[in-house]
């Protein structure tokens, strides 16, 4: 979307921008009438949605779980609250940021989950068993760069645990999505300024989080 | 973090090096430790998250929209109100709603009559119609007459 006048950081006039903003304004007239028919039942409609979005919520959940049989049910989860909620849905966001902050909400409940259910399991064990456990794992033979991508990825996600819904989404729109701050303004609906500001403050708190764990994924990735 | 820095910070971490909205930016920069260490924390920051980025698309198997709309029946029907929509479920309810408020309904009636006052009684006598009240005509009438007035005397 960012095109080639953001590439050649020129300046976004005349002709150019206006076939940008009637092809925009195009893609918002046909989403709004698909969100809808969706609002309003239609079912080839809701089917629609899930095969414009499915790979796209797929492809994030793997990207911050890393296995494919859980982006599968998480992607479910994902696409049911989309049906149940839509009604709710007032397009101040476009849909696939919307879309996107359930996803990523999503994978956060799941994570929180695995750590209690994990914590429970373990509380059931001997302290023999325990340290069976500790010595079997730490025999396995683990590839380094894959044990140290496994170590940053529970890094950042523990970091992005300290900050709110909102300013999750943002920051990995922005970082992992890619987009500019125009962009995000216009898929948010919040204007420039706010989402700079919005960037800035998710970015001092992640600072500081890391910080508090240890600079180093490696100090904050040990329980 | 300084202005000039905080303003144009997103450009930068953007991948933006050159051009005239930077100049401020490199220049406070260069000569603000703090705002150049916090702009160098961000910017590895910023690095770090993009380790959450899938190293593919991935494509879901055959048959997700199958298996999600599946998942959303099924959430459909573990729903309370689902329940007033099962056949078997809704008529025992609908019954039971009809048996309490017929129950209410006659408490509501039975409580709320009239209370039943015996006829010679003052309260009686006074509300009944006055048929010919010519004194002498009927003693036992004048007598009650009396008797009311005494008793509504009120001082």
């Amino acid at each position: 979307m960012s095109g080639l006048a953001s590439a050649l950081h020129l300046p976004v006039t005349g002709g150019f921008a206006q076939a940008k903003s009637k092809l925009d304004h195009r893609q918002y007239n046909e989403e709004s009438a698909l969100i809808r028919r969706v609002q309003k039942g239609d079912e080839l409609a809701f089917r629609e949605v899930v095969d414009r979005y499915q790979s796209k919520v797929h492809s994030v959940i793997y990207g911050i779980l890393r296995n494919r049989n859980d982006a599968e049910d998480i992607a479910q989860q994902v696409f049911t609250k989309v049906y149940f909620s839509i009604g709710s849905f007032d397009s101040r966001s476009s849909l696939l940021t919307w879309i996107y902050k359930i996803t990523v909400n999503e994978c956060y409940d799941y994570l929180r989950k695995r750590r209690v259910r994990k914590l429970v399991y373990e509380s059931d064990f001997s302290e023999e068993d325990t340290l069976h456990l500790t010595r079997s794992e730490a025999a396995v033979d683990k590839h380094p760069s894959v044990e140290s991508d496994l170590a940053r990825r529970d890094y950042v996600l523990k970091l992005l645990s300290r900050v709110s819904e909102e300013d999750r989404s943002l920051l990995l729109l922005k970082e992992v999505e890619g987009h500019s701050v125009e962009e995000l303004a216009q898929r948010t609906g919040m204007n420039q300024n706010t989402i700079k500001v919005k960037l800035f403050r998710a970015r001092q708190k992640l600072l500081k989080a890391a910080r508090r764990l240890g600079d180093s994924p490696r100090s904050g990735a040990a329980h | 973090m300084h202005k000039p820095v905080k303003e144009r910070l997103e450009e930068y971490l953007r991948g933006m090096r050159e051009g005239s909205a930077l100049a401020d930016f490199h220049s406070h920069v260069g000569e603000c430790e703090r705002c150049r260490r916090e702009v160098q924390a961000m910017e590895a920051q910023a690095g770090l998250l993009r380790v959450l980025a899938a190293p593919e698309e991935i494509e879901p198997r055959a048959g997700f929209y199958g298996r999600a709309m599946e998942a959303i029946e099924a959430r459909r029907r573990a729903s309370v109100w689902f329940a007033f929509l099962d056949p078997t479920i809704g008529r025992r309810l609908t019954f039971a709603s009809l048996g309490i408020v017929l129950l209410l309904g006659s408490y509501l009636v039975f409580v709320q009559q009239e209370p039943s006052f015996e006829a010679s009684s003052p309260v009686t006598f006074m509300a009944a119609e006055p048929a010919s009240r010519l004194v002498g005509a009927d003693p036992q009438q004048d007598r009650e007459l009396v008797l009311v007035s005494l008793a509504s005397y009120q001082e």
